[in-house]
């Protein structure tokens, strides 16, 4: 009898594990998922499939397939993904970009967060608090949130100390004007061995991408496009003059090198032949590597507005997923501290390299590395910043205007031919018709 | 008698069969990778797709869109000249190197050369446009840096309008003038040496040698060489795309690459396709015309 009661209270146990079992299985994701992520350094694919072998020690019922697209400029990357979505594969969760948002929202490929959000609304609540709003305003399109930020970057100046030393400057002050910056790299500009043409340049790296043209343009308080991405505004003066400046910098002022001249800034700049250059966080992965740390950073100068430009990144989920828990999933595991804290130390962490993670409190660990005043890049959301100009059609809207950009680089068109050019063949991108 | 037809017959059948299954394998690539794809392309040419939602059947809109391109005359201006240009030299340049190798020289020597001028060819052209960019460099290039000593000032080889097309095709020469040298050499071995015997005793020179003797027998070299150049020049992409990436402006944009910047760029598959039928005719056209020209001054021995 005792045997045979023992015999039912194992029975019972067993059938009420197994329920439970059952019914834990059935809330705990599962199954395979495919994340899509740039491939574009060589420590990229390595730094994911660390995130996820980590996030398999939690969750060790979801796969993640990764899914490396190559590319050396954006709009590879968002092509490529295209190409291996019309080739039939069904990815789950993308790594994007600011300049692909619109795009992939408008085709209506991505599934909006908001009902996700609400449903871990309080475990989530912490890292709505952590990350700044310009983050997820920059993610939200309509009132709906597409992508949960997980790094970015803003546009501010590096600055050799030693050249600045050299030349007997000050550092350049929180508040300087772009009159302050021209008079640095002017005296920061010299003719070193003598042959009549400048050798060392007060500043490079405008001109070419986007990215690099667009602070000049947002210190003047203007844009490229109308606010509401419905009509191009390149003949607008303020524009022009800001194209002007990055033009004068080479054939007037002479302090900043002709395209085409250059082969590397970075490299130029810790060899000291090149005292300032525009970028974001990315480029101290460069100056870790070489081990440089003569270096500082100083906001956008103000020309008068102290405004730079900022672009963001982060993780959304397509609509067309056949596995949305796995995928929200393994979403908020990628948004944890833990995860970010990897972008901390750049170099070894993996994608994207050396970026500025989107909560504040990972983001203040930058302190342990140089530059010292690490705080202009997440303190500059405080401040003035514009988020770099991503209507639906940029790849469109990047390739007009910086073709004729570079005509006024050759300095074989004046700015005002140009952008009117480059206005007329805008009007039909940038349109809400 | 009817016995021993028959049986040549069957042999010929076993003889054609066997022909058949050789070209087969061609033809079944031709099948999937040339005439699939270009019957594709004129189909996309009739929609509207971004690759990422389903395509949208236009009718001929993209056709329409054609005539508004502001840049397309352009563009094509640009693959013209690039074209003449690229053809020019690297006919002119491959028959003149190819009349200096046919003379009396050590088999080594010969050897010696002919390996030097094909062995860019065979290297990638990637690869060729990568190193190119570097010696084209403003301040840092070779190139500069030797034109330098003949009181040249630094050329922006790269980012002017004036020198980014002679850039590209001083790479492409560089890279393909070897295989016209080759062909060149082949032509000319292949013309009878008793031709060139029966000129020198009736005297004539070595230039009336090359006008009237060479030159004739090369036409048949000559008309494939501008065929195959021609199709290829017209479709020129990854010098341009790497050394200039098309610029500055449109100055080294050629079609395919703006066929390439409006598919995979814009994500506008119709119109790439759109614009690449109008490649397709042009090439069409001007093979058609040359064959029919050809008829003029080929002569075949």
């Amino acid at each position: 009898m005792v045997k045979s009661g023992f015999k039912l209270l194992v029975l019972t146990i067993s059938i009420a594990l197994l329920i439970v079992g059952a019914v834990g299985a059935q809330d705990a994701p599962s199954g395979e998922i495919t994340f899509v992520f740039w491939d574009n350094t060589t420590e990229t694919r390595s730094g994911w499939e660390g995130h996820v072998a980590r996030f398999n020690e939690q969750y060790p019922d979801i796969t993640v397939n990764l899914i490396g697209v190559p590319g050396t400029i954006w709009a590879d990357y968002l092509n490529g993904t295209a190409t291996l979505i019309a080739g039939g594969e069904t990815p789950d969760i993308i790594w994007v970009a600011t300049e692909g948002v619109r795009f992939l929202v408008d085709l209506d490929l991505m599934l909006p967060l908001d009902d996700l959000i609400a449903e871990n609304e309080e475990a989530l609540q912490e890292y709505f608090d952590d990350t700044a709003p310009a983050m997820l305003d920059s993610f939200r399109v309509d009132d709906s949130l597409y992508f949960l930020p997980y790094s970015w970057n803003n546009m501010v100046i590096y600055y050799n100390r030693n050249m600045f030393d050299a030349a007997g400057l000050d550092y350049p002050a929180d508040d300087w004007t772009r009159d302050d910056f021209l008079e640095a790299a002017t005296a920061l500009t010299a003719d070193t061995n003598g042959d009549g043409l400048n050798d060392q340049f007060g500043f490079s790296g405008s001109g070419g991408s986007m990215f690099f043209t667009l602070p000049w343009v947002f210190a003047n308080d203007t844009n490229i496009v109308t606010e509401d991405f419905c009509a191009p505004n390149v003949t607008d003066p303020a524009v022009i003059e800001a194209i002007q400046f990055i033009h004068d910098m080479v054939y007037e002022y002479e302090v900043a090198p002709a395209p085409g001249t250059l082969t590397n800034t970075e490299i130029q700049f810790i060899n000291g032949e090149v005292a300032m250059f525009g970028a974001g966080r990315w480029a101290t992965g460069g100056m870790y590597r070489e081990d440089f740390t003569d270096y500082d950073i100083a906001p956008w100068p103000g020309n008068p507005n102290q405004k730079t430009e900022y672009g963001v990144d982060g993780f959304g989920i397509f609509q067309s997923s056949q596995n949305i828990p796995a995928s929200w999933t393994f979403l908020q595991y990628m948004s944890s501290a833990e995860v970010q804290e990897g972008l901390v130390a750049s170099v070894d962490s993996g994608s994207p390299l050396g970026n500025i993670p989107a909560r504040r409190s990972v983001a203040d660990m930058l302190s342990q590395f140089p530059p010292d005043h690490y705080q202009h890049f997440y303190g500059s959301l405080d401040g003035n910043v514009e988020l770099v100009t991503s209507p639906p059609r940029f790849n469109e809207l990047e390739s007009i205007f910086i073709r004729y950009v570079d005509l006024v680089m050759a300095d074989e068109m004046t700015v005002e031919d140009a952008m009117a050019a480059a206005e007329t063949e805008l009007l039909s991108v940038v349109s809400c018709d | 008698m009817s016995e021993k037809i028959m049986t040549y017959q069957g042999m010929k059948r076993r003889e054609m069969f066997t022909a058949y299954a050789f070209i087969l394998p061609t033809f079944i690539g031709f099948l999937i990778f040339i005439v699939g794809p270009m019957l594709a392309s004129f189909v996309v040419s009739l929609f509207d797709w971004n690759l990422l939602t389903p395509p949208k059947f236009i009718g001929l809109d993209n056709y329409q869109q054609l005539f508004a391109d502001r840049r397309i005359g352009t563009v094509y201006g640009t693959t013209f000249k690039l074209a003449f240009t690229i053809i020019t030299c690297n006919m002119s340049l491959g028959l003149g190197l190819a009349v200096l190798l046919d003379r009396k020289m050590s088999s080594v020597l010969r050897n010696f050369f002919k390996v030097s001028y094909f062995f860019p060819y065979v290297v990638s052209g990637v690869a060729i446009a990568i190193i190119w960019t570097f010696l084209y460099n403003r301040d840092l290039g070779p190139l500069n840096y030797y034109l330098g000593f003949l009181g040249v000032e630094r050329i922006p080889w790269l980012n002017s309008s004036t020198y980014s097309p002679w850039a590209v095709v001083i790479a492409d020469v560089w890279k393909n003038v070897g295989f016209y040298v080759l062909v060149f050499l082949g032509g000319m071995q292949a013309i009878s040496r008793e031709l060139y015997e029966a000129a020198e005793v009736d005297g004539a020179t070595a230039w009336q040698q090359f006008r009237r003797i060479t030159l004739p027998l090369l036409s048949p070299t000559m008309l494939f060489l501008t065929v195959t150049s021609v199709i290829g020049a017209l479709q020129i992409f990854e010098q341009p795309q790497i050394l200039t990436n098309g610029g500055p402006g449109d100055a080294t944009r050629t079609i395919v690459l703006y066929i390439y910047e409006h598919g995979f760029r814009f994500f506008d598959m119709g119109y790439a396709s759109t614009i690449a039928i109008t490649l397709f005719v042009i090439i069409l056209i001007l093979t058609a015309i040359q064959f029919r020209l050809s008829r003029r001054w080929v002569f075949y021995q």
